[in-house]
């Protein structure tokens, strides 16, 4: 097993090899990280494509200033970014008080990332977009304005809606199952 | 709370996420490869780009630079045969003057031991324009395309061995200025002619060739020419034996061409392979070239740190040869015996050498300028025709730095003089990086300024003192005068702070070497190689 420098200094002199195991390391949380903004399976391998092949170009660029790991997530979430940019500007701006839903306490234990992942695809475009980046990711709504070229206020309001439908959707998933019996999957 | 509350919402999300994965198709990686081989054979394409460009233009160059070498050389061998053809036109006044020397000496001893007896003067004489005229006859024989109209029609005539005289000649008391009949056979029947007349009668004969006596005698009818007919009979016979022999030649091949057997078969050894069985050779190239630039990749990173190459020294020597092919010398001159000394030293050509040390600096990426001083000297050998005195005591080998100053120009025998001309130059050229790496090859181009020392002037002889001429008012060739220069560098760095360079280059005077009021005009051409050895400061 080569050493992770090593690796990066093989893929940077253009080792296929070398290069198949970089991606084989980290194909599988990424294309978690693909499909967390993606709308289905197929979205989600064409951004991995691409976001891997930016990977091996920009190799060079990289400085072991953060994990690689890192610095492949970031590239893997703007390259998702990028491809949804051109209809950003068709999010609306929405206020907490309109969403009209309740803010209940839901818990997520015992519920598997997969279902997650389901209930994130659902979301609106704009809500899963922002919910992503402020929720997971941990950027600030100011961040996320001047990344997708929105407004603060658009960023939080985007992600309160998506909060809020999570939670329903949780809400109702868990009801389900205290009625019928069925574990949680 | 509400904070709080929110807060773990998002911890919870993230830590659901935090070691989720999930397996990609096999097809994500096929296509990721597919895309790095595009983007890299796109590289790929712009470097063999820019490699066959580099490559046409060194070709280009290489050619300029031979087909301007070619141009010289064809001009210094021109220069070459007129040399030459002088030379010959020496020789043979030199041959003429020594037979006519030895007729004279001849004519003086018959006139000492012959006087006294008339016919022994004739036979003398006789025999001498025999030898002198068959020399004659035979140069001019030599000379002529004997075609078969022109052998009956000239040389037939002339043939002083084949004409045999059957009626004796008779001498002409009274009309013997320019024409005289003279036996041309042998001398003994000429002596018994003589013998029949020289009793009886007086005469006078006048000496004329013995071309003139063929002529005579042709009228004559009984003039046989057997022997010439027999030769040209000959000639005729043999050049028809030869048409003859080759129209059978091609006669036979004819006829071989219809005999030829029928097509043979075509061996089942040159038929075409199935070409999906053999490789693609595009592939194989691109394959090559993938590994070519791997090896490169690793070493670039290497010297991308150490490439700067900012400011650096160096110290080269040169070596080359020059030629003046665009020198006049103005036909308004005195004396010839000038004009020759003029042109040979003008038109001379040898051989450059240069030493010096110089500066250059990086302005941008590509582009760089040095400078420096060198010390060159230009070397040639010419042929001087005269020499210079003004006492008639001591002699010097005269130039273009005194030919107007002495007094007495002396024709001599041509003897080689050695000229040697001294400058200081200080170029200036500006580079332009074709190749930045460790071989490297930059295109110069720029302008010197040549600061004229001193020709000195050493002739071959012994007898002839060495001149040497500085600048100054007197002098003929310009104090300061400007050079256009053209050249490649070829180098390779070795380490850190050495890089070793080739550097064949022209060079051109914008003027002439001499002053404008000198008859004289003179622009060498200068090819030269240098080495140069290059300390790299950072």
């Amino acid at each position: 097993m080569l050493q992770e420098n090593e690796l990066i200094d093989r893929c940077r002199k253009g080792d296929r090899t070398s290069q198949r195991a970089l991606y084989e390391q980290y194909c599988q949380k990424m294309m978690v990280v693909c499909l967390r903004y993606s709308k289905s399976t197929p979205e989600a391998e064409d951004v991995l494509q691409e976001g891997f092949v930016k990977v091996f170009q920009g190799l060079n660029n990289f400085r072991g200033e953060s994990k690689l790991a890192t610095w492949i997530t970031r590239i893997m979430v703007n390259t998702a970014l990028n491809a949804r940019r051109k209809k950003l500007y068709l999010l609306p701006m929405v206020d907490i008080e309109e969403t009209n839903l309740p803010i209940a306490e839901v818990s997520l234990s015992g519920i598997h990332f997969s279902q997650l992942l389901e209930l994130i695809q659902t979301l609106p475009q704009g809500c899963q977009l922002v919910f992503n980046l402020f929720a997971i990711e941990g950027f600030s709504h100011k961040e996320i304005a001047e990344q997708l070229g929105i407004s603060e206020g658009t960023s939080k309001s985007q992600f309160a809606r998506a909060k809020s439908l999570l939670q329903h959707k949780l809400l109702k998933e868990s009801t389900y199952y205290e009625r019928y019996g069925e574990a949680k999957i | 709370m509400n904070d709080m509350e929110r807060r773990k919402f998002e911890d919870e999300f993230q830590d659901a996420f935090k070691e989720a994965q999930i397996n990609p198709s096999e097809q994500v990686w096929t296509n990721i490869e597919l895309d790095l081989e595009k983007a890299e054979g796109g590289e790929m394409k712009r470097r063999l780009r820019f490699y066959k460009l580099l490559a046409a233009a060194s070709v280009v160059f290489a050619m300029s630079v031979a087909g301007v070498g070619y141009f010289t050389w064809s001009k210094i061998q021109d220069q070459m045969v007129q040399n030459n053809s002088g030379q010959e036109l020496n020789d043979t006044y030199r041959k003429e003057k020594e037979s006519a020397t030895i007729r004279k000496e001849q004519n003086d001893s018959v006139g000492m031991n012959g006087s006294s007896n008339p016919l022994l003067k004739q036979e003398a004489i006789a025999e001498i324009n025999q030898e002198g005229a068959a020399e004659n006859i035979k140069n001019e024989e030599s000379k002529t395309n004997l075609t078969s109209d022109t052998f009956n029609k000239e040389v037939l005539p002339r043939t002083n061995t084949s004409i045999a005289v059957h009626e004796p000649v008779q001498l002409d008391a009274v009309s013997t200025s320019n024409h005289t009949d003279v036996k041309n056979n042998s001398s003994k029947k000429g002596n018994d002619s003589f013998d029949e007349k020289s009793t009886s009668s007086s005469y006078a004969v006048n000496k004329t060739s013995v071309k003139d006596a063929n002529y005579s005698n042709t009228n004559d009818k009984n003039v046989k020419v057997d022997k010439s007919n027999d030769e040209s009979g000959q000639l005729y016979s043999s050049l028809l034996m030869k048409e003859n022999n080759t129209e059978k030649a091609v006669a036979n091949s004819i006829g071989a061409v219809n005999k030829l057997p029928s097509k043979v078969k075509r061996p089942t050894s040159l038929d075409a392979k199935d070409s999906s069985a053999m490789p693609n050779p595009f592939t194989i190239m691109l394959a090559q070239l993938n590994d070519q630039e791997k090896e490169m990749q690793t070493k670039g990173s290497k010297e991308n740190a150490s490439n700067s190459e900012k400011l650096w020294t160096s110290v080269g020597f040169a070596a080359g040869a020059f030629n003046t092919v665009n020198s006049s010398v103005a036909s308004s001159s005195s004396s010839r015996a000038f004009n020759n000394v003029a042109d040979q030293q003008a038109t001379s050509s040898g051989v450059s050498y240069s030493v010096g040390v110089s500066v250059g600096g990086k302005l941008s990426n590509r582009w760089v300028l040095q400078g420096g001083v060198n010390y060159q000297t230009q070397t040639s050998d010419y042929t001087a025709s005269a020499v210079g005195t003004s006492d008639f005591k001591n002699f010097i080998s005269v130039s273009l730095n005194d030919i107007q100053s002495v007094e007495n120009l002396v024709p001599v025998a041509p003897h080689s003089v050695n000229s040697s001309l001294q400058f200081v130059t200080l170029p200036v050229q500006a580079g332009y990086l074709l190749v930045n790496k460790k071989f490297g090859v930059q295109l110069n181009g720029g302008v010197a300024t040549d600061f004229f020392l001193q020709n000195t002037i050493t002739p071959e002889s012994k007898n002839l003192q060495k001149t040497t001429q500085t600048s100054g008012d007197e002098s003929p060739y310009r104090s300061v005068n400007f050079s256009g220069l053209v050249g490649t560098e070829f180098s390779y760095r070795i380490g850190d702070h050495y890089r070793l360079a080739l550097n064949p280059g022209l060079r051109y005077p914008l003027n002439s070497i001499y002053k404008s009021d000198q008859p004289v005009a003179a622009m060498p051409l200068t090819f030269d190689v240098g080495l140069r050895f290059r300390y790299i400061f950072k």
